[in-house]
Formats: structure tokens, C-alpha cells, sequence
């Protein structure tokens, strides 16, 4: 008999966990019921803000920096996306392509800020450049069309199933390289970055480099989702890409699954799950109630849970998860 | 632009000076939170949104008194803001004190939704104009930038002439030795929050005579505050009251430009001036 030691019985356990959790999800799109397509739906809205807050996660859960402004990767992609092939009229590989160039050439920009603004100034900017983007894209009516915004034309109308395989599939990517980074020698220079630049800076890390190159790394995630939000949902507008609402979501997702670990954003999806059932069963009445629930769990969880879900379950990724916030000694 | 003759220029620009007087007002009170106490608030916004709406339903529905209302919407902002600096603000670290402030916000903000509806509520109040060599001014505009003037030269004396004001300015300039000398350091920060949340109460007040209000106005007033002491220089409460005025003589200027994109540039200006000049233009000799 094999005797394993805690530490791989551990592993065993987690990584079983994982490949069941997978194979339910790759056989589920099989089962045949009318309520399928909004269960397919619920699914693939949650495994969109998984990626965006995996996204997410490498800036402000490695590197510190606290993008609100995220929403300004995504809803670019989707932009530059829809409108390369609207008006350029090129195939899709390539409209996705170009889309991640414009991300990164603002996310460098970005990165080349955050090397001189910190903290709330960094929060500031991002947030600034997503009121800048959804102004732009509110106001240049000849080409965004304001606020109707932008429709997908039907040449790319993909089956909901083959959407919900690659959501699948760039959520397993994602998180796996979310892992990886941690897991690197660049995930290492990234978290010394968050706790103290200045000694980083002092051993020879190159922070201005990496930390553009975090965001470069980050933009390019939040830019490919944009891009599968606009196969997925075929029409784009400023109030549904480029407001505070989203980045909001994503931040949620990320906090309530524990900031800066890979596995945390998974269980954090549980919230847009219910978002989305509260919503159906309100419908149009009680406006304000799904912000009122949003902003009472976002306050209350950093208060009493800082780590996130993740601290329950106990996962082995402690080593990334942020220690509780230490009383300020007077 | 050019179809603009000289008077209305001036009307345009008189105008945008007078509301940026009231900018500088919430602006020099974000400032003092931000610069002074090192509290990253981003609910203030929807605080002063708060504040406007509920001087809308004052004088249209409740039928109070202007004195009795702002005894309580003092009192109130005074009382909430304190619990909040003392439970929620001082034990943590600026970026939880975003997120927590921002789900706030949030629950401030659908709370108007819910309870006013998000169509846009204007007082409108007809306004008397007196006309200087064709150059038209309004006068709730001109009462207004002066009342802010007149409420920031008081919060300015109360800092240098009282004994309150003077262990604020201690406390912001050093904690621990303020200590030492016998200062309860935190109560005078939680007291120093509240002040800021009275100011703010305030400028609530003057602004909803100005301008209409709708729940998501606090983003922009949010922005723009924030905008506005960066220009200044952190912490710096006279300066953030100029540079208010900078502000709204630059709004005006843009809107004359192009009133399509006013808000893209001003945004741009921003993210430019961040970037370029962190600090400020005002630099603060002392923070406080």
C-alpha cells in the first residue's frame, strides 16, 4: 500500500474535484431540456467574468495595482473587434489580431503611467480612461454609432454550443495561466512588487519593466473576452461594456473568490449566477435592488473576508492570498 | 466658435467661474479627505448626490424649513460619517477603504434609484439676471460662488484660530508626536471626517439650485473633484478652491469648442495632467 503524505493526498483530492467539476461541464451541453439555453447562458455569462477577473487578478492580485478601469480592455476589444470587420470588412482571426494590438498599445500607455502614479492616483487614471473610452464611444456617432451601438454582422453566427466549448476552454486556459505565472520566476517579480517596491527595486527587479508588462499580459486576457462577447451577445454598447458596472462585477467576482489566487475568481462566479436569477426573477420592477445586494456584499465581504471563498475551502494557494489587513499600530 | 460675439463669450465664461466655485467647495472638502486624512473615499460622490436629492425633496415635497433641514442633514452627515471613520475607515488600509467605499456608493446610488426613480430632478428655479455692458450674469450663480468662498475662509480660520482646529492640524502634520503631547489622535481624525462630511452636506445644498440631479450624477462630481485636487495639489484647501475655478472656466472654454466632445478632452486633459504633473500646480507648503 502507497502511503501518501498530507501535502499529495491533498492534491489527489483537489485535482479529482477539478476533473469532475470538467467533465460535468463538457457533458452538460448534451442533456436535451427546454431549460438549457438559459442555463447555457448563466454558464457562459459566468465563465466571461471568470476570465475578465482572472484578467483582473494579475494586476491588482500580483502586482497591486488596482485597475478600476478594466472594463476599458474589454470593451475595446469588442469594439475594435466589431468594427474591423464592419468597416474593414476583414475575417475574423484578423479583426481579433487587431484588437489585440490597440489593447496593447493602450495597455502600455497604461503600464507607463502606473510606473509614476500609485495607489488611489493609479485608480484614478484607469478609471478616468474608462469614463474617456465610454464618452468616445457616447459621442463619435459616425463611427460607434452612440449609444445604439454596434451590431455583429450575421456572417459569424456560431452555435451557442460551439460558444459555450470555447468559454470552457478559455476558462481552463486561463486559470492555467494565471497558475503559471505564479508559479514562474515572473509571477515571483510581480508579487514583490506588491509588497515592497522599493526593496524589489533595491535587489535588482526591474519594476517599471514588469509592470508594464503585467498589464500588457492582463489587457490581452480582458481584450480576447471582449472579443468573444461580441461572438457571444452580437451587439456592443457604451452602457454595456464601458461602465463602472462592469469593472464593478469583475472586482466583485475577484474579491468574493479571494483576490490574487488563480482558483478564487471560479468560486467567485456563484455571484453573477445569482445576479443573473435575480434579475430574471425581479425583471424590469425594483431598479436599484441588484446594486443595493452588489454593494452590501462587495463592503461587507472585505470587512469580515478578506481572503475570499477560498480561504473556506482552504485550496493550496494560500501563498498568493493577501494576509488579513493588521491594525494600524498609533 | 466664431459665430460667438463678445458678450456671450463672457456669459459663457462668467457662468462656468461661478459654478466652479461651488466645484472648488466639495473639492477642497475631498481634499482635506484625501490629502490631510489619507482616506481614499470614492463614496463621496454619491454622498453629495445624496445630499442634493434630498434638498430636492425638501423644498418640493416635505414642506420643512430651510434652517430645521439643515440642522438635520448636518446632523445626520456629521453623526453617519463619524461611525463610519471610527468603525469602517481608520483600522484599514487604503485599498480595502476603496472597495469598501466603493460598495457604498454603490449601495447609496441603487438606493436613489429605488427609492427617487433615475429621472433627472431639477429644482428650476427662474433665474434673475443682471446685465453688465451685455455681458449677462445670473445671480444664484454669483450668490453661490460667493457663499462657497465665504464657508472655505471659515473652515481656513476654524483650522488656524480654534483649539479644534489646531489639534486637526497637528494630528494631519504628525500623528504619533501629536500623541505624545496628549491629543486622542483618532478622535480628532474621526472629527476632522465629519467636518469634511458637513462641507459636503453643503455643497449639496448649493449645487442642486444649479444644477439637475440623477443618481449617477456622483461619478462626475466624484471626477471631478478628484480632478480638481490633483490640479491643486493634495491636501491643499485653498488651492483646491482656485483650481476649482481653473476648472470650470476650463469646462466653460471646452464646451464653446466642441460641446459634442467636452467631456472626451476633459478627460484626456486628466489622464495627461496625472501624468505629467502628479503633485500638483498649487504645491502645498504643509499638508493641512
Amino acid at each position: 500500500m502507497i502511503i501518501m503524505d498530507d501535502k499529495k493526498k491533498n492534491l489527489l483530492k483537489s485535482s479529482l474535484g477539478v476533473i469532475a467539476l470538467l467533465v460535468v461541464l463538457l457533458l452538460l451541453p448534451l442533456i436535451q431540456t427546454s431549460m438549457m439555453p438559459f442555463i447555457m447562458n448563466l454558464l457562459i455569462m459566468s465563465f466571461i467574468y471568470i476570465c475578465l477577473a482572472e484578467s483582473w487578478n494579475i494586476l491588482a492580485g500580483f502586482c497591486g495595482l488596482l485597475s478600476m478601469g478594466h472594463c476599458a480592455f474589454f470593451g475595446l476589444g469588442a469594439y475594435i473587434t466589431v468594427m474591423v470587420i464592419i468597416y474593414f470588412d476583414m475575417t475574423l482571426l484578423l479583426a481579433i489580431l487587431i484588437s489585440v494590438l490597440f489593447n496593447s498599445i493602450l495597455a502600455y500607455i497604461i503600464g507607463a503611467i502606473s510606473i509614476r502614479v500609485k495607489d488611489i492616483f493609479f485608480a484614478m487614471v484607469t478609471l478616468a480612461v474608462a469614463q474617456l473610452l465610454f464618452s468616445l464611444s457616447m459621442q463619435w456617432v459616425d463611427v460607434t454609432r452612440g449609444p445604439r451601438g454596434l451590431i455583429m454582422p450575421p456572417l459569424y453566427n456560431l452555435d451557442r454550443r460551439y460558444l459555450y466549448y470555447i468559454a470552457l476552454a478559455m476558462v481552463v486556459i486561463y486559470v492555467a495561466i494565471v497558475l503559471l505565472i505564479r508559479r514562474s520566476r515572473l509571477g515571483t517579480m510581480l508579487l514583490s512588487l506588491r509588497d515592497n517596491e522599493i526593496l524589489a527595486k533595491s535587489l535588482g527587479v526591474n519594476t517599471s519593466k514588469w509592470k508594464i508588462v503585467a498589464t500588457i499580459i492582463s489587457a490581452v486576457m480582458a481584450s480576447l473576452v471582449g472579443s468573444f462577447y461580441i461572438l457571444y451577445i452580437r451587439s456592443v454598447q457604451p452602457g454595456s461594456v464601458f461602465t463602472f458596472d462592469v469593472t464593478m462585477k469583475i472586482m466583485i467576482v475577484a474579491f468574493i473568490g479571494g483576490r490574487g489566487t488563480a482558483k478564487g475568481p471560479i468560486l467567485g462566479a456563484i455571484i453573477i449566477i445569482i445576479d443573473e436569477l435575480i434579475r430574471g426573477w425581479l425583471g424590469g420592477t425594483y431598479a436599484g435592488l441588484p446594486g443595493i445586494i452588489y454593494g452590501l456584499i462587495l463592503a461587507l465581504f472585505v470587512v469580515f473576508m478578506p481572503n475570499g471563498l477560498i480561504s473556506i475551502f482552504n485550496l493550496k494557494d494560500k501563498s498568493t492570498s493577501r494576509s488579513a489587513p493588521k491594525k494600524e499600530v498609533i | 466658435m466664431g459665430s460667438l460675439d463678445f458678450p456671450s463669450f463672457m456669459t459663457i465664461l462668467i457662468s462656468g467661474l461661478c459654478t466652479g466655485g461651488v466645484y472648488g467647495l466639495f473639492s477642497s472638502s475631498f481634499s482635506f479627505q484625501l490629502g490631510a486624512l489619507n482616506v481614499a473615499d470614492f463614496s463621496f460622490g454619491s454622498w453629495l448626490m445624496l445630499s442634493m436629492y434630498l434638498t430636492f425633496f425638501m423644498y418640493k415635497e416635505w414642506n420643512i424649513g430651510i434652517i430645521p433641514f439643515g440642522v438635520i442633514l448636518f446632523g445626520s452627515y456629521f453623526i453617519i460619517s463619524f461611525l463610519m471613520s471610527k468603525f469602517i475607515y481608520i483600522k484599514r488600509k487604503t485599498d480595502d477603504n476603496m472597495i469598501i467605499t466603493m460598495g457604498i456608493s454603490l449601495i447609496i446610488q441603487n438606493a436613489a434609484t429605488l427609492l427617487f426613480s433615475s429621472y433627472p430632478r431639477s429644482l428650476g428655479i427662474i433665474e434673475k439676471t443682471i446685465v453688465v455692458g451685455g455681458v449677462q450674469i445670473t445671480i444664484t450663480k454669483l450668490i453661490m460662488l460667493f457663499l462657497s468662498a465665504i464657508l472655505l475662509l471659515g473652515f481656513q480660520l476654524f483650522l488656524n484660530k480654534t483649539w479644534t482646529g489646531k489639534t486637526i492640524r497637528a494630528v494631519v502634520q504628525n500623528k504619533e508626536v501629536a500623541s505624545l503631547m496628549g491629543i486622542n489622535s483618532n478622535r480628532v481624525i474621526n472629527l476632522a471626517f465629519s467636518l469634511s462630511y458637513v462641507m459636503l452636506a453643503a455643497s449639496g445644498i448649493m449645487l442642486v439650485t444649479l444644477f439637475s440631479v440623477e443618481p449617477t450624477a456622483g461619478g462626475f462630481y466624484q471626477m471631478m473633484s478628484f480632478f480638481i485636487c490633483i490640479i491643486a495639489g493634495l491636501g491643499n484647501i485653498r488651492g483646491a478652491f482656485f483650481s476649482g475655478l481653473l476648472i470650470g472656466f476650463l469646462t466653460a472654454i471646452l464646451n464653446i469648442i466642441s460641446s459634442q466632445f467636452a467631456m472626451v478632452m476633459m478627460f484626456l486633459i486628466f489622464v495627461i495632467f496625472l501624468v505629467v504633473k502628479p503633485t500638483g500646480l498649487f504645491t502645498a507648503k504643509s499638508r493641512g
